[in-house]
C-alpha cells in the first residue's frame, strides 16, 4: 500500500510536465496575447507606448521554446511566476482565491451527497412506487433547470418579496462562520441539486442491480431481513461505482463553479481563470491549470485507495 | 416428531411475462422424511430450481408467484407465514445453498462474517444451546465471538485448513471447491431441519465434486439434517440419495426410491436419462445415447398434456390432450405416463441384447 502510493506520487512528475507542455502550448496557439491589450489599454488613454520594452518586461521577446523551459524552471524551483495584471503572485492569488472555490466544492458535494444516496437507497426499496416515480420525475426535472436561470430566480425574488440578498463580501469561515456560510449556502445547493439529481438516478440503478445478484438472495435465504440486507449487503457493493462517480465531480468542483461564482459574485478561482483567459495572462492560467491539475491527480489517487478499502478484491500494483 | 419434515402439495409456482404465463412448476406434490435424502432430477428449466426456491419463498416477484397448494414444515404451511416468521425459519430451520458459490458469497464480506451473520440473526448462540463439553469455551464470549467461534468449527468440519485465520478471508481468496464448502458451512450453522442444495457441485471441477459432497453429508448426517438434492448428476444421486423425483416441464413425471427408479425406469424420460449416462464398460462403438429433440419451451405448453409428448417415441394422440397423472407401479414407485408398460418393455429388450 505504502509503496503503492509513493509510486502514484512520483508518477505525478512526468504527468504534471505533460500538464504543463499541454497548457503551455495551448496558451500559445490562442490569437492576440496580453501584449497587445497593454498596448491597446495605453494608446487609448493617449500614453505612447513602448511594445518592445513591454514585452521583454513580460518575459514574451524569447521564443516559445526558451520561455517554455524559463517557466518550468521556476515551477519546479517553487516560483510560478507573476500575473500579467494583477500586481501579485500567481502563488498568491491562487492561495488567497482556490480555498474559496474548495469550499464552495465542498459544501456543494456534501449536500449532493447528503441529497442523493439515501434518495436514491429509497427509491431502490420502494421500486415502482408512488415516492420513487415522484423523486425520479424531481431529478429529471433538476438535471434539466438550466442552473444559472434558477440561481437568477433565486438571487431575484427573495431581494424582490423581503429585500434580503445574499451576502456578497467575501468573509472568510474562520472570522465568520455565520455570514461565510450565508454567503455560500445558495449557490452551494442551486450547484447540489444538479448534481443530486443525476447521482439520485445512478445511485437508484446502481442499488437495483445489486439486489439481483446471488449473494444478496443468499442473504435472504439466511433469514437476514430486508432492511438490513440493503444497507449492509447492497450498498456496500453499490458504492463501488458511485464512489466513481462521486470521484469525477470532486475533480469538476476543485475547478470551480464558473456560472455560480459570477451570478453569486464568490470570488473562487473559476471567475479568477474566466478573466486570466480572456486578458491573455499567461502565467496566471498556466498556475491555475497546474495547480488544479495536481488537485485532481491527488483526488483520483484518494479515490483509488478508497477502492481498496471498500472493495477487497481489488489489488493495487 | 415423527411425519415428514416437508411436505409439498399441488405447488405451481408462474412467471407472467410479456409472452403470458410460464407455468415453472406445475402442481407439485412430494414429502421428505426427516433426515432423508431426497434428489430432484431434471434438465435446466424443468422447474427443480423454482420449485426449491419456492419453499423458501424466494420467488422474486414481480414476475413469480406461487399461485396454489401448499407447502407444510413440520406441519406448519409456509406460504400462509408472515415475512417475518419466514425469516425466522430462513437460515436457521432450512438452510440452501446455490449452484454457484463465486457469486452466491457477498465479494465485500469475510467468510466469518457471512457464516457469523447468518448465526447472528437468529439469536446466536444461547447458553442453554451449548453442550457440557463446549461450555467452559464459550462461556465469557460475547455472542460475536460464539458465532465467529461456531464459524471456525464449521469450516474446520468442512475441512478448510487453518479455519481460525481464514475466516478474516474474502471470497475471492478461497478456490471454488472451499467456496462453495463455505457455503455448506453457513447453510448448516444454525443445524437446520432441512436443507436444500440446489445443483451443489454442477460449478465445481469434478475432482473436488466428490470431496465437497462427502463433507456436506457427513455433516448433514451429524446433525440429522434431511436433504433435498437438485441434480442433473445421475452418479451422485445414486451415491447419495433415498428417494428419486424426476422432473419434466414442471411436473414429476415419476417417483419412486433411488434402487426401485434406477433399477426399474417406467417413464420414457427417465429411460432416456438413465441410457444418457456414458458407460466405460460397453464397447466404444455402442456411442452415447442421447434423449431426442430439446426441452420445450414451457410457455407454450398447454395445461392438459404429457409435456414430453414431443420427444417421446410412444407419444399418440392422447398424449398430446391428456395430462397423465401418477400411477403407483409398486409400493413408492410411481409414474406418469400412458406407455409405461409399453416404455419397460422396449427397455428391457434392449437390455437384453
Amino acid at each position: 500500500m505504502g509503496k503503492y502510493i509513493v509510486k502514484r506520487v512520483l508518477l505525478l512528475i512526468p504527468t504534471i510536465f505533460i500538464i504543463c507542455a499541454i497548457v503551455f502550448g495551448l496558451m500559445r496557439m490562442v490569437p492576440g496575447d496580453a501584449v497587445d491589450i497593454i498596448v491597446n489599454r495605453m494608446t487609448q488613454s493617449g500614453q505612447t507606448v513602448d511594445e518592445a520594452a513591454i514585452r521583454a518586461r513580460l518575459g514574451l521577446d524569447v521564443p516559445a521554446v526558451q520561455q517554455f523551459f524559463n517557466w518550468m524552471g521556476n515551477v519546479f524551483r517553487g516560483d510560478l511566476g507573476d500575473s500579467f495584471f494583477q500586481y501579485d503572485s500567481v502563488w498568491n492569488i491562487i492561495k488567497r482565491q482556490l480555498p474559496i472555490s474548495l469550499e464552495l466544492g465542498l459544501i456543494t458535494l456534501i449536500l449532493a451527497n447528503l441529497i442523493s444516496i439515501p434518495l436514491g437507497l429509497f427509491c431502490a426499496a420502494r421500486q415502482d412506487s408512488i415516492p420513487d416515480y415522484a423523486i425520479r420525475i424531481i431529478a429529471v426535472v433538476l438535471m434539466a433547470i438550466p442552473m444559472f436561470w434558477l440561481a437568477t430566480l433565486v438571487l431575484f425574488y427573495p431581494a424582490q418579496w423581503w429585500g434580503y440578498a445574499p451576502p456578497v463580501v467575501y468573509v472568510s469561515f474562520f472570522q465568520d462562520p455565520i455570514a461565510n456560510l450565508q454567503m455560500f449556502l445558495v449557490p452551494a445547493i442551486m450547484g447540489a441539486l444538479a448534481q443530486a439529481g443525476m447521482q439520485l438516478r445512478t445511485v437508484r440503478t446502481v442499488v437495483l442491480d445489486t439486489m439481483r445478484q446471488d449473494y444478496i438472495r443468499t442473504a435472504y435465504a439466511k433469514g437476514v431481513k430486508q432492511r438490513v440486507i440493503l444497507f449492509k449487503h447492497a450498498f456496500r457493493n453499490a458504492m463501488i461505482p458511485v464512489i466513481t462517480i462521486i470521484g469525477g465531480s470532486i475533480a469538476a468542483l476543485v475547478g470551480g463553479n464558473v456560472i455560480l461564482e459570477n451570478i453569486f459574485n464568490i470570488p473562487g478561482i473559476g471567475q479568477q481563470l474566466v478573466t486570466a483567459l480572456g486578458q491573455r495572462d499567461f502565467p496566471m492560467v498556466q498556475g491555475c491549470v497546474l495547480i488544479m491539475s495536481i488537485f485532481v491527480m491527488i483526488v483520483n489517487l484518494v479515490i483509488d485507495v478508497a477502492y481498496k478499502w471498500i472493495d477487497p478484491r481489488v489489488t493495487l500494483d | 416428531m415423527s411425519g415428514p419434515v416437508l411436505e409439498v402439495r399441488d405447488l405451481c409456482t408462474s412467471f407472467f411475462q410479456e409472452g403470458g404465463e410460464l407455468r415453472a412448476v406445475d402442481g407439485l406434490s412430494y414429502t421428505v422424511d426427516p433426515g432423508a435424502c431426497v434428489a430432484i432430477i431434471g434438465e435446466s428449466g424443468s422447474g427443480k430450481s423454482v420449485s426449491a426456491l419456492s419453499i423458501l419463498r424466494l420467488i422474486p416477484y414481480p414476475p413469480g408467484i406461487i399461485k396454489s397448494g401448499s407447502i407444510l414444515f413440520q406441519g406448519r404451511d409456509l406460504l400462509r407465514l408472515s415475512n417475518e416468521e419466514m425469516e425466522a425459519l430462513r437460515g436457521k430451520e432450512i438452510g440452501m445453498i446455490f449452484q454457484e458459490p463465486a457469486t452466491a458469497l457477498n465479494p465485500v464480506m469475510t467468510i466469518g462474517d457471512q457464516i457469523a451473520e447468518n448465526i447472528l440473526v437468529h439469536g446466536g448462540i444461547p447458553d442453554s444451546a451449548l453442550t457440557e463439553e463446549e461450555k467452559p469455551r464459550f462461556q465469557g464470549m460475547s455472542q460475536r465471538q460464539r458465532a465467529k467461534a461456531r464459524a471456525a468449527e464449521l469450516l474446520a468440519k468442512v475441512d478448510i485448513p487453518n479455519a481460525g485465520a481464514r475466516l478474516k478471508d474474502y471470497p475471492h481468496q478461497f478456490s471454488g471447491g472451499m467456496q462453495q464448502r463455505a457455503m455448506i458451512a453457513m447453510a448448516m450453522s444454525c443445524k437446520p431441519r432441512l436443507l436444500i442444495a440446489d445443483e451443489p457441485t454442477t460449478a465445481l471441477d469434478v475432482t473436488v465434486q466428490a470431496q465437497v459432497l462427502e463433507q456436506l453429508n457427513s455433516l448433514r448426517t451429524e446433525f440429522g439434517t434431511a436433504l433435498i438434492l437438485i441434480t442433473h448428476n445421475l452418479g451422485i444421486v445414486a451415491r447419495y440419495a433415498d428417494q428419486v423425483k424426476i422432473m419434466y416441464g414442471g411436473k414429476l413425471v415419476e417417483e419412486g426410491s433411488t434402487v426401485d427408479v434406477f433399477r426399474n425406469p417406467r417413464h420414457p424420460y427417465t429411460i432416456g436419462l438413465i441410457q444418457a449416462v456414458p458407460r466405460l464398460d460397453l464397447p466404444r462403438s455402442h456411442g452415447l445415447h442421447t434423449i431426442e429433440g430439446e426441452p420445450p419451451d414451457m410457455s407454450k405448453i398447454p395445461p392438459d398434456c404429457c409435456a414430453f409428448h414431443s420427444r417421446c417415441p410412444y407419444a399418440d394422440e392422447g398424449c398430446r390432450t391428456r395430462r397423465p397423472v401418477l400411477e403407483t407401479v409398486d409400493g413408492e414407485h410411481r409414474c406418469a405416463c400412458f406407455h409405461q408398460e409399453a416404455a419397460e418393455a422396449q427397455r428391457k429388450e434392449v437390455l437384453s441384447l
